[in-house]
């Protein structure tokens, strides 16, 4: 397909540049006839008398030449039968003459006729001038024919050059000698130029001619079929077609005499300029299409000869429309600006510009008429545009006759002109259904919608321009002006319209890589790259990283180039630095812009982390340009915020946890899983000889602690502090990878030597970082990197690492039983959160660090740490049953799934996003936090679940923030987690609690399972509280504990706010309930009385709480009077619960199903 | 554009009578509405279910999170309906070389967009808390109030001179303060963030702000077409704006769009109008008041809407300083909620309650 565009273009840029030119000089051509002669009488009887040989050349030379006689010659060349060509061209040649002896002779003498029925209405003086004028003319219609034959035969002999060069020459006589002559001749001198032009044109092209000719003459048999005859059988219906075409601008000046003065000459220059950018453009175009297509339609590629219909469809639509639009908003303008001198007055600018406001609108509609009959001219068949030329020019004819009466006047008869084109553009395209030619009509769709697109950039300008733009009539400012919109708007258009039109399509790419900061973003842009590789998708590759971090290592170990972009981290910080790295993150996108333009990939894989953000942005900006495709791999569950934005750029997000579609911006996530290095997919089965070759001895209980390629800090204290009791246990034997941390703030492989040293003392060795038991024995080995960790993780028993999503994926890879310490304090505490949610399916146990009391640094209890050690030791059914899980757990697929993805998107095929969006249970605990507490409520007897875990260590963190609103939550997880041992924090500190602390301090007591003696005085001091909900809740304590709970005025004061004019409708409502465990039956509906008819109906509702609670409390005596007592009741209000049935019906529905498929 | 169409067709000597209609105010104000309106209902439908499939939903979670009763998982961001709507009818009607039109339409969809920006994060987040933080969205609104104020004060505005920073009472014929150009530029940037605040936190019932606000923008399309008429305007005493006819057209079609999106938003709606239909109604209703000079009507025509933001900041701004609560509920349609009114119930209540404001407001036209 490239191939088939270049060869268009370039045949298109060879005839534009000559036919530019050429179109130039006539248009100046026109330009000093306009300022010589002016637009009125004399013009008009030039323009008559000068349409007869312009009729027949544009016939003879731009239809039947090219599309009757040519294609035949073409197929005969192109098979190799250069004297049939040959032979044919002769013919043509001597058929042409005869014909245009006669034709000269009838029109010598039937000219006066023929000037009054071309321009009836034209004044008996100027059609005596339009007689001798086109007398005159008469040797210019004998050149132009022969030159127009001579063309044709070098436009099919690919003398291309010659071809669109001549039409210049012949111009530029003419130019020479009108603005010799003009001033001696007047009118004559346009003849004279004219006649001399013409000899010009043919002597420029005869030499060329003559070469052509030789080149064809060899001997050779004649036979075979003459194509002439059908050839003359078909130019005949050429010929009428272009009649009709061509007849019409005759019959147009027809009408226009008609319209009165100046009408012709109006017509005559406004449809020159409509005709510039035509021929410009589309001639070009479709000129540069004719011969491929005849071509394709040769070899009956009709796959090829659509898209290249499509082609020149779309090249005609997007050049052509707006230049439409700018010449009908500028229309008087550029009028103006190419006429308005000499001559030519500014009564002929307003008639001018009339015209050349409708004339305007035929332009696109020109464009792919000229399209359309070259495709049927490939299929040699000429009937239907012959047809439908015939019924355009009638349609044309009609609409003249009606539109030039209206105010429209010559602007009509432009106009009549663009309707009857436009319809034939439409039968054509109808009568295109009979060809094998199947048209996309989505690409069509499409090439309006992009066109569409385009146009926003073009006409705004335009509009503001038209209002900025100053009334003047000066050449200068006029050019200035409207060169600068026209420039502006076409800069901007053709911007935006350039990526539309470059296309291409391969299957090997050149592949950014981009990711990094640490292994774990590393890793799985390099596992995607290789995935690639391994389909041999990758033609060059760039991995572009940040200096100084890990890719840095690891990257040229792959032998892939790497080169850097400066990037920062966005989030946290203060705002200086926060700008600091938001300009880096600038320079960044910069830069990326500048390689990747350099680099000119079709796919950016960007796998997180800081340094993929500029990348990404500078690959969405260059991405209508570039037509690249962006890939972002997400690792992590929880992704930060620049990825989150990076992933509305992207075409497809590929997600290892399916939860993390819930975070994405972008709806083209596509859950892969974590591509794992490939010797974690390789299970290793024979173990012995693994431990045989790692020094591990056969027996031993292999534990592999791994903190990551950095190292963590808690884990190798808790190890460092576990060991000396670690080597209580017989055949335990540890692997510690203790990390390559090496900052100020903690270094790694320092500070964990320091420490066993001094929990082992003479029994670490620190050279070699082994310990070894009383007994001489080594059961620990530590190293601060093991390039070989993965062996280590296959031989052992047990891991421990961290929940990051590598290290996860891996040891469920292995479907080994793992302990997880995720990281604490992350935002969100998702790590933790994240560990929980796998850990829930029974795949893994969790170990939560905490923060120490005294430095608040992270800590691992040591203890819980040896426990779950033991534990797992012990317990072999657990193991097994944890390493099975996880290796249930583990997504095999994810090769295959991201490529699959990755094909897709390069295919532009749209990607299936997921549709399920899985939102993560702790999301729904976070985003609502009484959500969590409302889980806790109904667990928090059970002590292993992982939850109650988690916050029975959170409570104290929340507890001792000294934020009232995280105070809050604390307060709140006492209650719901039941913690006895925390309720004296509320007792001591109640008085100082905020409304919100005391209302919920109170409603956690009231989850106790059994009544506290301190619960006595809270409710006291709640009652009298001055906030009403602490009020209300003091009021539910009671209503929890009445029975425990001493009177002391209790119920008085539980009274007096029931009976309390401006108290909150909250506190009286629950005021009655009490009420029930307060009063006697009698009393208590009598107090009741007034609530039957409460306004407010929770009043209402509450007086029915109550009476059902004092039913279960048997606080009546006689159930009969309570039921005539409630019988009264105003039961008619306007809360009412609302329920759509279609999702009551989709609910139980849902709930079907999911019953079914447990079973 | 038919405008414009028609002004180059009979510029190009295409003089045909019907097409003079155009140029009549009261043609284009009724086929403005009626053509938004059409618009609205024609896609209204599918734009919800491109909405709903575009997981532009109001919180939703995953299956087990619908129940029969609650309203989560409708679509939200239905401003896009109204900005599209308002778009196509005005791209239309509205004649687009007017300095109002162009002001109007660009703060309006800028607005929408904000809000479509917050819409969208909140929904990409399924958290009603994580849309865009308050100053990230104050810095956004301001980046289009700042220009607008300076626009006001500027030569640009086709208000004449004297008339710019003036300050107009309602029920008094006279101006009764002019500010100095500073002073008018500050006052301007605080009244139209609190109005657009204000619409914005009374989006909350279905079909509630909905309904106010077509009042309110139908009462200031009145004093827009008044105020552009110089005949009206000499009777009733108001100084003539040549122009501002043209906000009278942009009020009718946004008045017309409303009422197409509240034939889905009613209750029980199909779709929500999102923070992207309330900033940009916001916006609009701000930028009216300013441009016809009617700026302290505000808080006659919209009261309700003041009183909202008056309970809305009590509740947080006191109330969260003192850790408690001052209503049961705010904003105010939250507390009527609270205490057992349907929901259908409260949003008739608070129209009828906008018609009062509305026919005090227009009171105002004669009274002086």
């Amino acid at each position: 397909m490239k191939k088939l565009t270049t060869k268009v273009l370039k045949g298109g840029a060879v005839l534009t540049s000559g036919t530019l030119l050429s179109r130039i000089l006539g248009f100046v051509r026109e330009i000093l006839a306009a300022a010589f002669f002016g637009g009125g009488r004399l013009y008009d009887a030039f323009v008559i008398a000068f349409s007869i040989p312009a009729l027949f050349r544009r016939i003879l030379g731009e239809e039947m030449f090219e599309r009757a006689f040519m294609p035949p010659f073409e197929r005969l060349r192109s098979q190799g039968r250069a004297g049939m060509a040959r032979h044919l061209i002769i013919r043509i040649f001597l058929i042409l003459t005869l014909v245009l002896i006669v034709l000269t002779a009838v029109l010598f003498f039937f000219m006066p006729a023929l000037v009054s029925f071309l321009a009836p209405g034209l004044s008996p003086e100027t059609a005596g001038e339009a007689v001798l004028l086109g007398k005159q003319i008469l040797p210019f219609l004998i050149l132009i024919s022969f030159s127009t034959l001579t063309g044709a035969v070098l436009l099919f002999s690919d003398r291309k050059a010659v071809y669109s060069t001549a039409p210049a020459v012949m111009n530029t006589v003419i130019i020479l000698v009108l603005l010799a002559f003009h001033r001696h001749l007047g009118i004559t001198a346009l003849i004279i130029a004219y006649l001399s032009g013409a000899g010009a044109f043919f002597l420029f092209q005869l030499p060329a001619f003559f070469k052509v000719m030789k080149s064809l003459k060899r001997n050779e048999p004649e036979n075979g079929k003459d194509p002439l005859n059908h050839s003359l059988k078909e130019s005949s219906r050429i010929f009428v077609t272009a009649l009709a075409n061509k007849g019409v601008e005759v019959v147009d000046r027809m009408v226009a005499s008609l319209v009165g003065f100046g009408a012709i000459s109006s017509l005559w220059y406004s449809f020159r300029i409509v005709q510039l950018p035509f021929s410009i453009i589309s001639l070009a175009i479709n000129r540069s299409i004719a011969p491929e297509l005849s071509r394709l339609r040769g070899s009956r590629n009709y796959r090829d000869f659509g898209t290249l219909i499509h082609l020149g469809f779309d090249f005609n639509l997007f050049l052509l429309v707006p230049v439409t639009i700018f010449f009908m908003a500028f229309s008087r303008e550029v009028i103006t600006l190419f006429y308005f001198r000499g001559a030519f007055t500014l009564a002929a600018v307003d008639r001018t510009s009339l015209a050349f406001f409708y004339y305007a609108l035929a332009i696109t509609p020109m464009g792919l008429i000229a399209l359309l009959n070259r495709i049927f001219a490939a299929f040699e068949n000429n009937r239907a545009p012959m047809r439908v030329a015939v019924f355009g020019a009638v349609l044309n004819v009609f609409l003249d006759f009606i539109l030039y009466r209206t105010p429209l006047k010559q602007g009509g008869i432009a106009l009549a002109t663009a309707i009857s084109i436009f319809v034939q553009v439409l039968l054509l395209f109808a009568a295109l259904h009979r060809y094998p030619v199947r048209l996309r009509y989505r690409r069509i769709l499409t090439t309006f919608g992009q066109l569409a697109f385009a146009l926003i950039f073009f006409i705004p300008v335009l509009i503001i321009g038209k209002i900025l733009m100053p009334e003047t009539l000066h050449f200068l400012p006029l050019l200035l002006w409207l060169g600068g919109i026209a420039a502006l708007a076409f800069l901007l258009y053709g911007t935006v319209t350039y990526g539309f039109l470059r296309s291409r399509r391969t299957e090997k790419m050149k592949v950014v890589l981009t990711g990094g900061g640490t292994g774990g973003h590393v890793y799985p842009s390099l596992s995607i790259y290789r995935i690639l590789l391994e389909k041999n998708r990758i033609y060059q590759v760039r991995y572009w990283g940040i200096r100084g971090r890990a890719e840095e290592m690891i990257v040229p170990r792959a032998n892939i180039p790497l080169e850097f972009v400066p990037a920062a981290p966005i989030a946290g910080g203060s705002p200086v630095a926060k700008l600091r790295s938001a300009l880096t993150l600038f320079r960044g996108t910069l830069t990326a812009m500048g390689k990747l333009l350099r680099f000119r990939p079709h796919l950016v894989v960007a796998a997180g982390g800081y340094v993929s953000a500029p990348v990404v942005f500078g690959a969405y900006i260059l991405k209508p340009f570039l037509k690249l495709k962006i890939v972002i791999d997400e690792q992590n569950m929880v992704p930060g915020l620049l990825n989150k934005v990076a992933s509305t750029m992207a075409d497809a997000v590929l997600v290892n946890f399916k939860e993390s579609t819930y975070f994405m911006w972008s709806n083209r996530c596509v859950y892969t899983g974590y591509p794992v290095r490939a010797d974690y997919l390789e299970p290793e089965t024979d173990i012995p000889s693994l431990r045989k070759k790692l020094g591990i001895p056969q027996d031993a209980f292999l534990v592999v602690v791994s903190g990551g390629s950095m190292g963590a800090r808690a884990i190798n204290r808790c190890l460092a502090d576990a060991v000396d009791r670690l080597a209580e246990q017989r055949k335990l034997f540890i692997i510690h990878s203790i990390g390559m941390n090496r900052t100020a703030a903690y270094n790694a492989l320092e500070d964990t030597t320091d420490r066993l040293a001094a929990s082992m003392g003479e029994n670490f060795d620190r050279k070699t970082l082994e310990c070894r038991r009383k007994d001489g024995s080594v059961f620990y080995r530590g190293s601060d990197y093991y390039h070989d960790l993965c062996r280590y993780q296959q031989a052992a028993d047990l891991l421990v690492c961290r929940a990051g999503a590598g290290a996860l994926a891996e040891s469920m890879a292995l479907a080994k039983p793992t302990i997880l310490i995720p990281k604490r304090g992350l935002p969100g505490d998702h790590q933790e959160l994240n560990a929980i949610s796998i850990a829930e399916q029974g795949a893994m146990e969790v170990l939560f660090e905490e923060a120490d009391p005294q430095s608040g640094t992270d800590r691992i209890p040591v203890p819980l740490f040896l426990e779950r050690i033991r534990e797992l030791m012990e317990n072999e059914a657990r193991r097994l049953s944890l390493g099975e899980s996880a290796g249930r757990l583990f997504f095999r697929h994810a090769s295959e799934r991201i490529y699959t993805a990755i094909d897709r998107v390069i295919k532009g095929n749209e990607i299936e996003g997921e549709t399920q969006i899985v939102e993560p249970r702790f999301v729904r605990f976070q985003r609502t936090f009484d959500n969590l507490i409302r889980f806790l409520d109904h667990h928090a007897s059970k002590k292993d679940n992982l939850y109650v875990r988690f916050y029975n260590i959170k409570v104290h963190e929340y507890l001792a923030s000294g934020k009232p609103l995280t105070v809050n939550k604390g307060i709140k997880l006492i209650g719901s987690l039941k913690r006895v041992d925390l309720y004296p924090f509320i007792y001591e500190n109640f008085d100082t609690f905020q409304g919100y602390q005391k209302r919920n301090a109170l409603a956690a007591l009231a989850k106790a399972d059994c009544f506290h003696e301190p619960f006595q005085p809270l409710v006291e001091r709640g009652l009298r509280d001055s906030y009403f909900e602490t009020r209300r809740e003091a009021i539910a304590l009671f209503n929890r504990f009445h029975k425990q709970l001493r009177e002391e005025g209790i119920h008085r004061q539980i009274l007096k706010l029931m009976k309390k004019q401006m108290e909150s409708f909250e506190v009286k409502a629950e005021a009655i309930r009490a009420a029930v465990r307060i009063l006697d039956q009698d009393v208590f509906l009598k107090e009741m009385e007034p609530v039957l008819f409460a306004r407010n109906i929770r009043y209402r509702e509450a007086l029915l709480d109550a009476i059902r609670d004092g039913l279960a409390l048997h606080r009546f005596e006689n159930r009969e009077t309570v039921r005539n007592f409630l019988k009264r009741m105003l039961i008619t209000t306007s809360q009412f619960q609302p329920s759509f049935t279609v999702r009551q019906r989709f609910i139980t529905t849902i709930k079907k199903l999911e019953e079914d498929s447990r079973d | 554009m038919i405008k414009l169409l028609v002004d180059a067709l009979m510029g190009n000597g295409m003089n045909i009578g019907v097409l003079r209609l155009v140029n009549y105010l009261s043609f284009r104000v009724i086929m403005g509405m009626v053509t938004s309106l059409l618009f609205a209902l024609t896609i209204g439908f599918r734009f919800i279910v491109f909405l709903y499939r575009k997981k532009l939903r109001d919180v939703s979670g995953d299956i087990s999170a619908i129940n029969a009763f609650g309203k989560r998982g409708i679509p939200t961001a239905g401003g896009l309906l109204v900005m599209l709507s308002v778009t196509f009818s005005i791209l239309l009607w509205g004649d687009l070389t007017s300095r109002f039109t162009q002001v109007l339409l660009a703060g309006f969809l800028y607005m929408g967009l904000v809000g479509f920006i917050d819409d969208f994060q909140k929904v990409r987040f399924k958290s009603s808390l994580s849309g865009l933080s308050q100053l990230g969205k104050t810095l956004l609104l301001l980046l289009f109030i700042v220009p607008f104020a300076l626009f006001l004060v500027s030569a640009l505005n086709p208000v004449p001179e004297p008339l710019r920073t003036v300050i107009f009472i309602p029920f008094l014929k006279n101006p009764v303060l002019n500010l100095s150009a500073g002073l008018y530029i500050a006052f301007v940037i605080f009244a139209v963030f609190s109005i657009i605040n204000a619409v914005n936190i009374t989006d909350g019932l279905d079909g509630l702000l909905g309904g106010t606000a077509i009042l309110t923008i139908g009462v200031y399309m009145i004093f827009a077409y008044i105020i552009g008429n110089a005949v009206y305007a000499g009777y009733l005493l108001f100084p003539f704006v040549a122009g501002t006819g043209e906000i009278a057209v942009f009020g009718a079609v946004l008045i017309g769009a409303l009422f197409g999106f509240l034939w889905f938003n009613t209750y029980p709606a199909e779709v929500f109008l999102g923070d992207t239909g309330s900033l940009a109604i916001g916006g609009a209703i701000a930028m009216m008041a300013f441009l016809t000079k009617q700026e302290l009507l505000f808080p006659i025509v919209g009261g309700l809407f003041v009183f909202e933001i008056f309970t809305s900041l009590l509740q947080q701004k006191i109330g969260g300083r003192l850790g408690r609560r001052i209503f049961h509920r705010a904003p105010f349609h939250h507390e009527m909620t609270h205490r057992g009114i349907a929901e259908p119930k409260v949003v008739v209540r608070l129209i009828i309650v906008s018609i009062l404001l509305a026919l005090i407001a227009l009171l105002s036209l004669k009274v002086r």
